[in-house]
């Protein structure tokens, strides 16, 4: 991947009104920070960011980064940390850069790439199950690999690749080594459930007051039944 | 058809649906995700429908995950009745969504068969929804 060159502009203006304005003009707010620099307000080019996001795999890229588009030898290079969007529209709200100093290994959660073609996979006995899709790499800045391979042609049913199993040319996996990335498992079979006669009837009947609560609300994810 | 085993109260108030999903709104077990576009409520019974016509268009493979769970508890009068005399009884239970929520997520299938089952599972929902996925395609 390498180091990506990324303009941005400074910005004087804050708060939710001086955010919309901006966003209305095609321009990014956006913040950047570090250890060896003071915090500073900036703002990036819209379209331009968008283009250099769409072509990162991951969820970490390292920018150069050139104040008011001006390209100088000791520009600064900058971790993406965070990239806040809206969920309904894909539109980018705010952008979070910090400084790194250069010559230093960073943290940065590379995409792992399933290749290669399992002989399980192809007569349909397994499927590939990935548990992990991102792995984090301390590495320097100008080594980042855009992703990194995991090969799954001598696997045979129900093996296992585990973090300590994958291979990089630089840096080191900071990610537990233990961690499972993916494995082929016998494919699922979704069983269709027939519903019962009479299953409605108990459903007021059940939430009696003063029973104590349940974790029953929120996030709650169910798995269809095997 | 899901349903809280037990909740603390029998009947809730009707509540609002304001804003966006500030949780729930990124995919996070599957390739493929369906994501609500408006806010609304979803009854056990869609969706069920949904997780039907999902798992008939995928042919029994592959995994399919629902990430939202009917909990709030749902009154309706009996009919014919005059207005008054306390709130009406329980009669099905709902999932409250609002934007940007992921609502199902499925993996272990190829990309177009995952978008087909999506697309036909989203016809049971009572508002807008698209198909995300993970890689972003």
């Amino acid at each position: 991947m390498g180091l990506i060159s990324l303009d941005f502009f400074n910005r004087s203006t804050t708060g939710k009104n001086a955010n919309r304005r901006a966003r209305a003009a095609g321009r990014i707010p956006a913040v950047i920070y570090g250890t060896h620099r003071e915090t500073a307000n900036i703002e990036l080019d819209q379209k331009g960011f968008v283009k250099i996001l769409k072509g990162i795999t991951g969820s970490g890229a390292i920018f150069q980064i050139h104040q008011d588009g001006e390209i100088g030898e000791d520009d600064p290079i900058a971790l993406l940390k965070e990239v806040q969007s809206n969920p309904v529209n894909d539109e980018i709200l705010h952008v979070d850069l910090m400084e790194i100093p250069r010559g230093v290994p960073v943290t940065v959660a590379v995409s792992l790439v399933v290749v290669g073609s399992n002989n399980a996979v192809k007569t349909g006995e397994g499927s590939v199950a990935q548990s992990l899709t991102e792995v984090e790499l301390s590495c320097r800045p100008s080594q980042l690999p855009d992703f990194i391979e995991v090969d799954i042609t001598d696997l045979e049913l129900n093996d296992k690749i585990f973090v300590r199993d994958l291979k990089t040319e630089v840096g080191e996996f900071v990610t537990d080594p233990e961690t499972l990335v993916l494995n082929i498992k016998p494919p699922v079979i979704l069983v269709e459930e027939e519903p019962e006669e009479g299953e409605e009837g108990v459903e007021g009947e059940e939430g009696a007051e003063g029973e104590s609560a349940e974790g029953d609300s929120g996030d709650s994810t169910e798995k269809s039944g095997e | 058809m899901l349903m809280p085993k037990r909740t603390k109260h029998r009947k809730t108030f009707k509540g609002k649906r304001r804003g966006i999903a500030r949780r729930g709104g990124t995919i996070a077990f599957g390739d493929y995700g369906l994501q609500a576009q408006d806010c609304g409520w979803i009854s056990s019974r869609q969706l069920e429908a949904t997780r039907v016509a999902i798992t008939r268009r995928m042919k029994r493979m592959g995994q399919v995950w629902i990430r939202v769970f009917p909990d709030k508890p749902i009154t309706m009068k009996p009919a014919e009745t005059r207005m008054g005399k306390g709130k009406g009884a329980p009669e099905y239970w709902v999932a409250v969504v609002k934007p940007g929520r992921i609502l199902f997520e499925i993996n272990g299938v190829t990309p177009e068969l995952a978008k087909e089952a999506l697309r036909l599972g989203a016809a049971k929902l009572p508002f807008k929804t698209r198909v995300v996925s993970r890689l972003g395609e």
